[in-house]
């Protein structure tokens, strides 16, 4: 007998019923949901540059890299650059990834939804790292090429580190950890297409 | 699973550089945004009058406010993504590339829906914008991107099944 919803429409339909009160509780806890990639992003930025990192702060989502990098200020002043990043920015990937496990209905809820997010992660500090390298590496080459000893390959590195990070990561690796997690829809799929040849 | 990731996620980083290089830009990326705002223009014409487009902004000539369809927005990414994901699942090639063009559509469809839809938002909140714009949309579109990947997939395990069948009882496939 014919089904009434195939497999994809039901998942469809389920993965954007679930996504909206997801997001909608995501945004609100969203000041909670930036600490742990900004701690990340903190520790990655400290460990890779520690000559000219000395930490970050957190207001909001919005995070803030100190660092002892000089820069020409208005009226001939020198001021330490302080480049910023909203963490948000690059976190949302969290509630499609509950999204597409409660779509599934997905069993061990109680350990991928936790796993995928820790999982989520690194992709969400590298969107962090690299919005700060931009803006050294890149909008501020003049003033602080000599200090930070950033060449033409590593700006082009920035560059390209901070578009992936911005564009691709958010999206793409809830839907990888999701995949790699819990393919049965992905069999589901397959099993139904070669059932309906005979149609 | 692991030879689909791998191949997926080789092809997925050649393609994004490729798209980032100037020629790419220049005479891809820039021509084709041009024309998705022209065409949220034309669709919102039908029935709002005051909505012009130049260059790649949408604008509302009467009140002035307007978007601009940036890197991100135009749905290239999601192009690619689904590109790779279909270069890298193992079916016959005719296969491939009936998805790709399917699912071009199918992705650019959702993305002037996307386009139309955050123009207004960005009239009526900049708050509401700003969350539709950055969250709701993005994930959105990317789970259109999964829906049209899996569709495609169902496809060809039904035709490979026919195929099959076809092959085992002596008959020639299609």
């Amino acid at each position: 007998m014919r089904q009434p919803f195939s497999v994809i429409s039901g998942f469809f339909v389920r993965a954007l019923l679930w996504l909206i009160p997801a997001l909608a509780l995501w945004y609100l806890a969203r000041a909670y949901v930036a600490v742990a990639p900004a701690w990340l992003a903190e520790a990655v930025m400290k460990a890779l540059f520690p000559f000219w990192v000395h930490g970050s702060e957190l207001h909001g989502t919005t995070q803030t890299l100190i660092t002892g990098l000089t820069v020409p200020g208005a009226g001939g002043q020198i001021g330490e650059l302080a480049p910023e990043a909203n963490v948000l920015t690059y976190a949302y990937g969290m509630p499609l990834l509950a999204a597409l496990f409660l779509a599934v209905r997905s069993k061990g809820l109680w350990w991928k939804i936790p796993l995928g997010t820790v999982a989520l992660l690194p992709f969400q500090a590298w969107g962090v790292c690299f919005t700060w390298l931009l803006q050294i590496g890149v909008r501020a080459a003049e003033a602080t090429q000599a200090q930070t000893r950033f060449d033409a390959f590593d700006t082009n590195l920035i560059a390209a580190g901070y578009q992936l990070g911005f564009l691709l990561l958010p999206t793409l690796a809830p839907i990888l950890i999701w995949l790699a997690l819990d393919h049965r829809l992905v069999q589901q799929v397959l099993v139904e297409g070669a059932m309906s040849a005979g149609e | 699973m692991v030879r689909f990731f791998i191949i997926f996620l080789v092809l997925l980083v050649v393609l994004f550089v490729g798209e980032l290089t100037p020629p790419i830009q220049q005479w891809i990326v820039v021509p084709w945004t041009t024309l998705l705002a022209s065409a949220s223009a034309h669709l919102v014409q039908t029935f709002d009058t005051h909505v012009i487009s130049y260059g790649k902004v949408l604008q509302n000539a009467r009140t002035g406010v307007g978007v601009s369809i940036e890197a991100g927005c135009n749905g290239i990414e999601a192009c690619l993504i689904l590109l790779a994901a279909l270069a890298a699942y193992p079916a016959r090639w005719q296969a491939k590339l009936t998805g790709i063009v399917i699912g071009f559509v199918a992705i650019q469809s959702v993305n002037l829906l996307r386009i139309i839809t955050l123009f207004y938002l960005a009239g009526w909140s900049a708050s509401a914008f700003e969350f539709a714009h950055l969250y709701l949309w993005q994930a959105l579109i990317m789970l259109d991107v999964v829906v049209v990947w899996l569709v495609w997939m169902r496809w060809v395990a039904r035709q490979e099944f026919r195929r099959a069948h076809l092959d085992a009882s002596g008959g020639v496939a299609a």
